[in-house]
């Protein structure tokens, strides 16, 4: 796949070379591509727009089943919305999403059985205790109590997690949050993973904790699909990755394909742009403004 | 100065922001003033009339003393003592309980900004003292100086400058109880047991002169015990500011001197600790409180095993860790206390706080996503339909609703002695039945509201907090589930009607037919309400979870 590869090549086709347009014809305008069923998630079209601000711009892509997905940009490029749109927690204003062939927007819930979603630490019940959670996820999902039981006490004691399973979540550091959100996304056995930024605010241990398990998971022939804009990160666990900026994708294949022989960190830089010189600012010399900095409080450090 | 004068600054500046970026939070602002204003006219037009009365009145019976109305250690003397120190804690209470620590103006908000503790405390003083209910206050208090115009200028003038004295005491007690609470209270347990003593105390005492009045014991009170009560308060920070006009009337200013110095000990102790609180904070800021444990799964080891069955164990396990839907447990045993103190023998009077307590119940259900918080996105990402939601809670609330009213039964039966009389189990029965239908439909109700009338609530880690744009739509939202809940129970209410209309005579033998109507009248109230709340749910689901979204914003 070329690194001219725009968006509109995933969700239109090429003219075919052969019909030339002549002098007295108009090209033919670009066909739409059709989505992919035997994709894990096939995007077409996507489109969302807050008040002025158009979040998600039309945004087209095909995650291949077993890949190591990787969705990165800088902040407010697009990718959490995208992804909340592809797990039915935000509706489009357009386009067309297929998870394993099921077209989401048809039937919402059975869509996101498919899939599982690692929730923000922020969006879990934190006065129930690990176990209790991990019980109450599989339960939601349609599990038999005793399956969710079991299948908790093998999450646990798979993420270092048993000795704190009878604790409040609330308790938690904020690594062991979220292992545990990561567990409660995959207790029912869901052939897709979608995590948001899974690694943030996770210190390193934990981190290669989850990385593993994630890896893990993968070789089972499971889709795990993160959206991070730590590009060392994607490129030692992901084997495909899409750059988007500004509500589209600017590239997209596997990684090797994407950082075409380059630094992938570089290679962002280079397509999102946005890059340029460092400010100067005089004053940061380490003086506060008025005074010498070291008679007591100044204007400067008071809030304005 | 300079950062107390900027902290005053940076309080508006918020104030006006958030105006501008909440339609309902400029609703509130503008009925905060229209509440304001009446209050300040009101208490003028009091002072006006009470500046008419004359100093003694005859007494009611001959050879008793005239009645000392506006003198020294009179009626007015005492009244105004005795409520303004109870004002005083009144105001406390309820800058922790309802006002709480101000989610932008708490001084852990300033901690990055080296500011030194005594300017910090001193300036979010000051800007409290800038806020409507402080101004409201002074401006009330001026205008009540106009009730001592008969006494003389010197009176006058003590009042007018008694005013802020008053409002600056109020200010610093209820900063020093708010500090200390949330310096001192760090565990979440210890957070909830406080929040539970809180709530009790202040319903208690806003229940206190319902109690007196209505149990007779204020009827016995002597005038004159009670004006040695009001002298002794006027010597405690509490009650000394609405001393002063009186001490200037009389001329003692010795006296009057020292209640000033009593004023100004207090505030400067109130202020020295609250910025021992400040210095406390930076102890043991990031220490980590003790750790919760519950053994095993609980709830979810034996509710139904279902999707449904998962959200009645969430919920039951919320409800015994959750102390801001506390009052649904609190207020039926209010009511039965001040029924029972009502009813002068009347058992009737009694068994109605069955009725009372259905209508209530389901009230914090009536806004109940809102208190789960975006720990709902759990049940949208897994896909759970909204009926398997709402009957999930249905099971735990009706439950409840059902084990408190018989509970309630059994209490009253005790009380009033019913138990004993022929017929009277019987009686009280039918109170029970309606009670459990007022709260069965009053749920149903709650399941539709749930989804549709949502407001912020405080978080579970600040019960205290205030989330910004509570005020209006708590005023508001939950009127539509009590006159709801009525409505809900009109079936009943026609039978009743039709009835005693029909067999005027006969009712008092077969009023109990009432049992099964009500009982009928709740369920089936409930299952239209969880069906077409499940329906509601459905269509609204992603718009509730970027309401919670907002909401917990608010909540930081």
């Amino acid at each position: 796949m070329s690194l001219d590869n725009m968006q509109g090549n995933v969700g239109f086709s090429q003219p075919d070379d052969t019909s030339q347009p002549t002098m007295s014809q108009s090209p033919l305008p670009p066909q739409p591509v059709p989505p992919n069923p035997s994709a894990a998630v096939s995007i077409r079209g996507l489109y969302k727009r807050f008040d002025d601000k158009i979040a998600v711009n039309g945004l087209s892509l095909d995650i291949p089943v077993g890949s190591f997905y990787g969705l990165v940009g800088p902040n407010g490029a697009g990718k959490t919305t995208t992804l909340n749109m592809v797990t039915g927690l935000l509706t489009p204003d357009a386009g067309l999403t297929l998870i394993l062939g099921h077209d989401v927007w048809r039937d919402v819930n059975t869509a996101k059985r498919m899939i599982g979603v690692m929730p923000q630490p922020d969006q879990i019940f934190d006065r129930l205790t690990g176990m209790q959670l991990l019980v109450y996820s599989g339960m939601l999902c349609g599990m038999p109590r005793a399956e969710s039981i079991a299948r908790a006490n093998d999450l646990l004691a798979a993420f270092d997690l048993t000795q704190a399973a009878n604790t409040m979540v609330a308790d938690y550091s904020a690594g062991m949050t979220k292992k545990i959100c990561l567990a409660s996304a995959m207790i029912h056995s869901p052939r897709i993973l979608v995590l948001d930024e899974p690694f943030e605010s996770v210190d390193p241990v934990s981190s290669a904790n989850l990385k593993d398990i994630l890896i893990e998971y993968a070789k089972t022939g499971g889709t795990v699909i993160i959206s991070s804009h730590v590009m060392a990160l994607v490129e030692r666990m992901c084997t495909h990755v899409a750059v988007v900026n500004n509500g589209q994708v600017c590239a997209a294949g596997t990684v090797d394909e994407v950082a075409a022989g380059e630094d992938l960190e570089d290679r962002f830089l280079q397509l999102v742009g946005g890059r340029h010189e460092a400010a100067h600012l005089s004053w940061l010399d380490g003086g506060a403004e008025g005074s010498d900095g070291l008679n007591g409080p100044t204007d400067a450090g008071v809030v304005r | 100065m300079t950062a107390a004068l900027t902290l005053v600054r940076m309080r508006w500046a918020l104030t006006w922001a958030t105006l501008r970026k909440s339609v309902w939070q400029t609703v509130g602002y503008a009925i905060a003033l229209v509440f304001a204003v009446g209050t300040v006219i009101g208490v003028a037009a009091l002072a006006w009339l009470v500046g008419t009365l004359p100093p003694f009145v005859p007494p009611e019976a001959p050879g008793l003393p005239p009645v000392n109305l506006l003198g020294p250690h009179g009626v007015i003397n005492t009244v105004v003592v005795l409520f303004g120190a109870f004002l005083t804690l009144a105001v406390g209470l309820f800058q922790i309980m309802l006002l709480g620590e101000g989610s932008t103006m708490s001084p852990r908000k300033f901690a990055l900004y080296g500011i030194p503790d005594r300017e910090l405390q001193f300036g979010l003083l000051l800007s409290g003292l800038t806020g409507i209910p402080a101004i409201t206050g002074v401006l009330s208090l001026l205008c009540w100086s106009l009730a001592y115009r008969a006494m003389g200028p010197a009176v006058v003038v003590t009042a007018v400058v008694a005013a802020p004295l008053a409002v600056v005491t109020m200010m610093s007690v209820s900063k020093m109880l708010l500090s200390l609470s949330t310096t001192l209270v760090t565990s979440r347990r210890g957070q909830g047991v406080f929040y539970i003593i809180v709530v009790l105390l202040f319903v208690g005492v806003m229940q206190v002169p319902n109690i007196l009045v209505n149990s007779g014991v204020a009827e016995g009170l002597d005038v004159a015990g009670i004006a040695l009560i009001a002298a002794a308060v006027a010597w405690t920070p509490f009650g000394a500011a609405f001393q002063l006009p009186y001490d200037a009337l009389l001329g003692d200013w010795p006296a009057l001197l020292a209640r000033v110095a009593i004023l100004a000990v207090a505030w400067m102790l109130c202020f020295m600790v609250c910025t021992w609180c400040l210095r406390r904070e930076r102890l043991v800021a990031g220490k980590s409180s003790e750790a919760v444990k519950a053994k095993g799964i609980g709830a979810f080891g034996w509710m139904p095993d279902s999707p449904s069955g998962a959200v009645s164990a969430r919920l039951l396990t919320y409800l015994r860790r959750d102390p801001r839907q506390l009052m649904m447990f609190i207020m039926p045993v209010f009511f039965i206390i001040i029924f029972s103190l009502q009813a002068h023998g009347e058992s009737g009077m009694v068994w109605q706080s069955l009725i009372w307590a259905g209508w209530i119940f389901a009230i914090a259900e009536s806004n109940g996503l809102a208190y789960d918080g975006r720990g709902f996105t759990m049940q949208v990402i897994a896909g759970v339909s909204g009926f398997t939601d709402r009957i999930g809670r249905v099971r735990v609330y009706a439950a409840i609703i059902v084990a408190y009213e018989l509970l309630m039964f059994v209490a009253v039966a005790i009380i009033t002695g019913d138990w004993t009389r022929p017929g009277g189990l019987l009686f009280g029965a039918t109170f029970a039945a309606v009670g459990i239908g007022m709260g069965l439909s009053g749920l149903g109700l709650a399941e539709i509201t749930s989804c549709v009338l949502m407001y912020p609530v405080a978080s579970m880690d600040k019960p205290f907090s205030s989330p910004q744009g509570r005020m209006v739509a708590q005023g508001f939202f939950p009127l539509a589930y009590l006159i709801g809940s009525f409505v809900a129970m009109l079936p009943t209410g026609i039978v009743t009607i039709v009835m005693i209309a029909v067999f005027p005579i006969e009712f008092g033998m077969i009023y109990w037919l009432l049992i099964p109507v009500a009982l009928a009248n709740g369920a089936g109230a409930l299952a239209l309400g969880s069906w077409l709340g499940g329906k509601l749910l459905d269509a609204r689901m992603l718009s509730v979870v970027r309401t919670l979204d907002s909401f917990a914003s608010l909540q930081q």
